[in-house]
Parts: C-alpha cells; sequence; structure tokens
C-alpha cells in the first residue's frame, strides 16, 4: 500500500527530564506504514531538543506562547501553513490546547485539520471540576476543591485529612502533610502555572496510567494500561511496562464513551490495596510514553492523523503486555550555526 | 509467539548456586534489586503460629493463572507489572504447586529428591507460600 503523504506540524519538542509528548509522537508518525510524514516542529524555546533532531524534525519554527494570545499564535501559523501547507496540526501542550480548540474552526478554514476534544469535554474534564465529573460519569475520584488563596484552603481545611495533594492547573503536584507545607507549594505552583491550585484528597496506592484515543463517537479507538517502573523525582516515568487490566481499559471505555471523547488522552489512576482504581487526572493529549502504545502494536500518534484526515480507523484490538520502555539522556551535539538561525530567523 | 510468551521471553540471570543439601530457604526475591532472601524466623511464637497455620498448608494452593514464570526462575505479574526472581529451588515448588499439585504430593516429591527433615520443609513450604500470597501472586478464590 502506497503510503499517504502528510503535512502534519506538532509542538512539544522539549525532550528534556520532563519531557513533552512531540518526540514520541514523530517516532510514532516516522513508524508508521500508512503514513510518509513531513514533520514540522513548532518550538517555543532555542533550546528545545526537537529542533536539532533532523532525522525526526524536518523543519521547525518558533511560535509564540500561548499566554500572548490567540492572534499572534494564528498569524504564525499561517506565516507557516503558507509555506509548507500543513494537513493536520496536533497540539502536544495542556497549556496550548485551549488556544488551538478556540481556533479550531479557523485552522479548518485555512486547511489545517485537528483532532482535538471539545471545549465541554476539556472544561469538564479540569482538575478543578473532577468531583463534579465522577459523579457525573460514576466514577471513583478523590475529593477536591480549587483555592484562589492560602486562605481559602482555611475555610475547607475540615473537608480534607492530611497529607494533601497540591496540585497547579496544568502541571506539578506536592504531597503536603501540613497547612505550612500547602503554602509553600501554594505559591510555588501558582507563580509558574497561575491560579487556581487545586487540593485533592490523598489516594495510598499505585499508581496506573493508561493512554487512550478516542473518535468523537464514543468509541475507543486504542487504549493501552501502563505502569510506572522507575519515577524521577519530578514525578516523571523514567521506566514503564504495560499492563494486561481488564478493569483499567473497561473505565476508559466507559469515560469515552460517555463523554464521547474525541482526541488523545491519558488517564493517571490510583490502585488502591483494595484493588480500587480511582481516577486522579485526565489530561487532554497523548502522553509523553506514548512510544510504548506504539512499541506495543497501538500506533495511536497514525490513528489520530488518519481521524483526523478523516479517514476510517478500525480499533485496536489487542497490545502486547509486558512491554517496557526505559528513558535516557544523551548528549545532542549541535552547531552553533544552528542555534543562531533558530534564534535570529525563528527557523530551523 | 504469542503475547505473553514475548513478555516471559525477558529472561534474566537467576541465581544459579546449587541447590543447597539440606534444603535452605532462598526461594523469592525482588527483581530489581539484589535477589533477596527471605529470612525465615525460628522462634517458640513462629512455631505456634506455624501449627495454627498448617491447615493452610494442607489446602490446595493456586497460582493466579495470568502469572507467567519462565524456566529461568522469572516471575512476571502482567496486572501489577511487577517481576520477581525465584532461585532454582523456589521455581521447582512453584512449578509444582502451578501443577495442580497438593502440598502432599509436593512434600513427597521433595523428600525424595533432597535430604531434608518433612518438619522443615513444611515450615518453610508455609513462609514461602505466605510470601507469595503478599506478593498477590496467588489465586485469593483459588484454595480448595
Amino acid at each position: 500500500m502506497e503510503k499517504i503523504k502528510l503535512t502534519i506540524a506538532l509542538s512539544g519538542l522539549n525532550n528534556i527530564d520532563s519531557p513533552g509528548p512531540g518526540i514520541p509522537v514523530t517516532r510514532g508518525l516516522r513508524d508508521s506504514l500508512k503514513i510518509d510524514p513531513k514533520i514540522i516542529g513548532l518550538a517555543y524555546d532555542n533550546l528545545e531538543p526537537g529542533p536539532y533532531m533532523h532525522e525526526l524534525i524536518d523543519k521547525t519554527y518558533k511560535v509564540p506562547y500561548p499566554s500572548d494570545g490567540i492572534e499572534p499564535l494564528l498569524e504564525r501559523i499561517r506565516y507557516i501553513h503558507e509555506k509548507e501547507h500543513i494537513d493536520v496540526l496536533i497540539p502536544n501542550f495542556d497549556s496550548e490546547l485551549f488556544t488551538f480548540m478556540k481556533s479550531e474552526k479557523i485552522l479548518k478554514e485555512m486547511g489545517i485539520r485537528t483532532f482535538l476534544p471539545t471545549m465541554q469535554q476539556f472544561e469538564e474534564r479540569h482538575k478543578s471540576n473532577l468531583p463534579q465529573f465522577g459523579e457525573k460519569y460514576g466514577i471513583n475520584v478523590p475529593y477536591s476543591e480549587p483555592i484562589g488563596s492560602i486562605m481559602d484552603f482555611r475555610k475547607i481545611e475540615d473537608k480534607f485529612e492530611y497529607p494533601v495533594v497540591v496540585k497547579g492547573k496544568f502541571y506539578d503536584a506536592y504531597i503536603a502533610y501540613d497547612f505550612e507545607q500547602i503554602g509553600i507549594y501554594f505559591n510555588k505552583i501558582a507563580a509558574k502555572w497561575g491560579l487556581p491550585i487545586v487540593i485533592q484528597e490523598f489516594v495510598k496506592g499505585t499508581e496506573v496510567n493508561v493512554v487512550a484515543l478516542g473518535d468523537g463517537n464514543g468509541n475507543t479507538i486504542g487504549a493501552v494500561p501502563m505502569r510506572k517502573t522507575y519515577i524521577t523525582d519530578k514525578g516523571k516515568g523514567w521506566g514503564g511496562i504495560t499492563l494486561e487490566d481488564p478493569v483499567m481499559l473497561e473505565l476508559t471505555h466507559k469515560i469515552i464513551s460517555q463523554t464521547n471523547w474525541r482526541g488523545g488522552m491519558e488517564l493517571e489512576l490510583i490502585r488502591t490495596s483494595d484493588n480500587e482504581l480511582y481516577m486522579i487526572e485526565i489530561n487532554p493529549r497523548l502522553p509523553a510514553w506514548v512510544y510504548l502504545a506504539v512499541a506495543a502494536g497501538q500506533n495511536l500518534p497514525e490513528a489520530l492523523v488518519l481521524l483526523a484526515m478523516g479517514m476510517e480507523v478500525k480499533p485496536f484490538t489487542h497490545y502486547d503486555v509486558g512491554k517496557m520502555f526505559i528513558r535516557y539522556s544523551y548528549d545532542m551535539i549541535c552547531d552553533l550555526k544552528e542555534f543562531e538561525q533558530l534564534s535570529t530567523k525563528g527557523e530551523l | 509467539m504469542g503475547k505473553r510468551e514475548e513478555g516471559r521471553a525477558t529472561r534474566i540471570q537467576s541465581e544459579t548456586s546449587e541447590v543447597p543439601k539440606p534444603l535452605r530457604l532462598l526461594f523469592i526475591g525482588f527483581l530489581n534489586q539484589v535477589t533477596k532472601v527471605i529470612e525465615t524466623p525460628n522462634t517458640d511464637s513462629y512455631l505456634h503460629d506455624w501449627i495454627k497455620n498448617a491447615q493452610i498448608i494442607q489446602s490446595m494452593l493456586k497460582i493466579k493463572k495470568n502469572i507467567a514464570i519462565s524456566d529461568s526462575g522469572f516471575v512476571f505479574d502482567p496486572g501489577t507489572g511487577d517481576s520477581y526472581s525465584l532461585n532454582p529451588t523456589g521455581l521447582e515448588i512453584v512449578q509444582l504447586i502451578k501443577s495442580g499439585k497438593s502440598y502432599q504430593e509436593i512434600l513427597q516429591e521433595m523428600l525424595a529428591k533432597y535430604d531434608m527433615d518433612g518438619e522443615s520443609f513444611e515450615r518453610y513450604f508455609y513462609d514461602f507460600t505466605t510470601t507469595l500470597k503478599q506478593m498477590r501472586l496467588t489465586d485469593p478464590h483459588g484454595e480448595d
């Protein structure tokens, strides 16, 4: 079968110790037997490794931060599209999803396809809305409340027992054992990711995750459960292994079918010693460990692109259990000329 | 090769030392560390507990169906992703349990093969199977 030539733009090229999913998604697309991709990297920083990984990324453009507003970003995308004729755009950061979802229609008019959750799906799974989400869909979630100031917590302190988890709206989570620690983590996270901060009941157990893809009509195109076998001090998985867990898969199917989830997602779950599953988070995009799913037999990045192109994708029916990943760091030697080009011209 | 076999295909270097005589316990240890030796307590209270729980030994223990055990002694639980390393003696006993043999049958086989007394074996067997249960490698509904 002849491969379809597609130009795919994607972000998340920060393949660092807390990696974005851009490079793993790209690896999945490079492995595809159906797509012959031209990968356009969208970088926010001159030192993201992705732009210099020429065997994976064909061309990189710097883009403005989402916090600069929708218009500057769209203007830049328009410029890149004029040059590259983007077929599909895959935003890989939580923090940029809102902007791209808001711009979905404009992008479509430009001829750029995306495959993102709807605004309703995106909003209702927010960490601050998790209790309501759990209640609506009949899923165990730890009790949580958003707070706008540290004194807000004083008003709801009775509802919690220590330790509690202090979480940022996009990233970061810390376990706090007393009020003083909540204050420290509140300020630390708020300074980086803004408000609100979410205080969540601490559920003791093992963290397990599922990467999945919904077609927007309630069907799960693929889902692979995993347990992190090595976790860095930032809480990131530096190793993982695919699991055989029908209960986790059933939960994933339930969430996707009830929400008609569209796009990639990562479910973060805690399995207690009583074997109960609590959902602690839904990340509305493919995670950085998505290449494990590809290696286990489910090329979810490829499926996502085909769905974005309006093509029929049959759901995956199996994956390899016991497939492992071990992340590693690697000192890539880069030419100063390339750094100069990305820094000054915004293109590489 | 099936999907499960692929998981089992991973091989690690297991303990290769000779089976000690009389039998000593070095059944199971975590894979991710140096193989851990489970020390067997040898006190009166332990013995009392052992007698109290002797009934458990008599029941038929079942290893969970989905647990993969390779010839090298590598044990993989696909439900949790945990893996363990058995030494040759532990592997032998797990295989006997997995083949559906009762405690009495296992005891007979081990007594015929190794220079040891039944009482010691029973104590070690109980200790070992308790560890297997703690590791959730046994079927909680599998006991007769």
